[in-house]
């Protein structure tokens, strides 16, 4: 615990950081995706021609848009913190606007397409997406992969925390390097 | 501690963490964790992944956190007979805010670093006042020298982090501040001066009034060396409370995503993260108690050496770690038990109009 065990320049401590803020945001792409995919099943008993059921083909859009840029933000940010694992530098910021702007244009209309073109439906859809879909029924699968997702977020932010506090404070001892007979030991006591 | 974070190869818990991670994921594959009695989607695959994720981060911080906890007893009980362990019951009680293991209490800030730096100014003046004619070299040279300076550069850091403070809306702690590092510097070099100081009997010859001077600064000088070790003592409870909240929240989403589907083995993955809790719960109870009943932190806790009344940390810690969890599995088992415990809910909730 008193020992220098990092570089000088803190290259491995970044690197932690890093790959926890990569973890962080895999994470979150993932429980949204799942979430996204099973909230824009399409279903049979759904009109979805525009113009005879107008306010649900809204609501559907609308939604849409929404999941589109929250996916396009999520993975935007899920590579601008696997570049430097890649040694690319992080984006500037006109062209991770550009590029977020391509991202959102292509989840879009993934998502779309998913929603409105015509796969075959099998009942387990149906039934997977009545049960999703009422989270207090006890039935919902979404339920218990939010409470894991949001569990290991916790883990993964509360492990950022002890990393930023082994590294700003941990690592300053108020004990001498040099042993001599009374403070013998206390330097190099723990780990 | 900085095995987690340094990425520090020690086989024994290294060892233990590969066999015991592997083991407990393939004996749950085996129970059927995880499986329904529908047919199986994606999402049961994405549940298995989370649910190796969190065993994997819960195994990992509670390795960390039984490590450290015996390191930090053994270091603990070393400076309770050390020439410092006296010390430690000068400190102020206010000090010992931080050295538990409960969540609630906050690290120190970066204002208080300023008692820090008063107690510099009062060594500095404490030896300037001293009337050193006629001292032999080595007694000139085994007092703390460059004083001035090591004020002034303290002082300076301070002064400055202070003023950033003043423009941040949030409150600064100490523990990441520049200050902070230099205060453990100067108590280093304290340090090395006091140990020359107990062990080499220089001001043996002196007479009798200098010496005593002599003696209180040196007496101010281990206040000053006392108190940075307890500020790094908060800093290493710090980490073990951020590993009891990795800990904590991982048990209790576990128990939650168990209890939030029926999952063909549901009662085998109840009991389970039942067991984990009443194991957390005994281990941080367990730790807990040793740290409270530790003769430093009794110290630090303690009035200039009266003990300090009722301890109402310790009750806390008692009531959220010990009998809510035990309560709970109780009600969990014994359905009628717990409609007769939480019977005072439904109203309470209905009178407040929720």
């Amino acid at each position: 615990m008193f020992e220098e065990v990092e570089s000088a320049d803190g290259t491995r401590a970044r690197m932690i950081q890093k790959g926890v803020f990569l973890a962080y945001f895999g994470l979150l792409l993932a429980v949204y995706s799942l979430i996204a995919e099973i909230i824009l099943i399409p279903l049979p008993y759904v009109d979805i021609d525009f113009l005879s059921d107008f306010s649900v083909s809204i609501a559907t859009a609308l939604m849409c848009v929404v999941m589109s840029v929250t996916m396009a933000a999520l993975f935007h940010s899920f590579h601008q913190s696997l570049r430097p694992f890649l040694s690319k530098p992080i984006a500037t910021r006109n062209v991770s606007i550009a590029y977020f702007v391509f991202l959102t244009a292509v989840f879009g209309t993934v998502l779309l397409l998913y929603r409105y073109m015509p796969f075959p439906i099998f009942p387990r859809d149906i039934m997977l997406y009545e049960r999703a879909t009422r989270l207090g029924s006890s039935l919902s699968p979404i339920l218990p992969v939010f409470f894991l997702g949001f569990g290991v977020a916790i883990w993964l932010l509360s492990f950022l925390k002890r990393a930023q506090l082994t590294r700003y404070a941990i690592r300053h001892s108020p004990y001498p390097a040099v042993a001599c007979a009374s403070g013998q030991g206390f330097f190099n006591f723990i780990i | 501690m900085r095995a987690p974070y340094s990425l520090a190869w020690r086989i024994g818990p290294a060892l233990v963490m590969m066999v015991a991670v592997p083991a407990i994921l393939l004996s749950t594959w085996w129970a059927g964790f995880f499986k329904t009695l529908e047919m199986e989607t994606h999402l049961n695959w994405s549940q298995w992944v989370f649910f190796s994720l969190l065993i994997a981060g819960l195994c990992w911080s509670a390795r960390d956190f039984l490590i450290i906890q015996y390191y930090l007893l053994r270091l603990l009980r070393k400076l309770a007979f050390h020439h410092l362990g006296s010390v430690f019951e000068q400190l102020p009680p206010k000090s010992s805010r931080g050295l538990s293991t409960s969540l609630i209490d906050s690290p120190p800030t970066l204002v208080e670093l300023q008692e820090s730096h008063e107690q510099m100014i009062q060594i500095r003046d404490k030896f300037e006042s001293i009337d050193k004619s006629g001292w032999k070299t080595c007694q000139l040279k085994a007092l703390p020298q460059d004083l001035n300076e090591r004020v002034v550069l303290v002082g300076d850091s301070l002064n400055t982090e202070l003023k950033k403070a003043g423009s941040n809306p949030f409150r600064l702690w100490a523990l990441p501040s520049e200050t902070h590092k230099k205060l453990c510097e100067q108590s280093a070099y304290f340090f090395e001066v006091l140990c020359h100081y107990w062990e080499d009997g220089t001001y043996h010859g002196l007479p009798a009034g200098t010496k005593a001077a002599v003696a209180e600064g040196f007496q101010m000088c281990e206040r000053f060396v006392a108190f940075q070790i307890v500020a790094y003592l908060n800093a290493v409870f710090m980490y073990l409370r951020y590993l009891i909240v990795c800990i904590v929240s991982a048990i209790f989403f576990l128990l939650l995503a168990t209890s939030s589907y029926p999952y063909a083995k549901q009662n085998l993955m109840m009991n389970f993260a039942w067991t984990l809790v009443l194991i957390f719960s005994s281990i941080h109870l367990y730790s807990f108690l040793n740290f409270n009943r530790n003769e430093i932190i009794q110290a630090i806790r303690s009035d200039k050496g009266r003990p300090g009344g009722v301890n109402r940390l310790m009750i806390s810690q008692f009531v959220v770690f010990g009998a809510l969890p035990a309560v709970a599995f109780l009600a969990s088992k014994f359905p009628s038990l717990g409609r007769l415990l939480f019977a005072w809910v439904g109203p309470i909730v209905k009178s407040l109009n929720l």
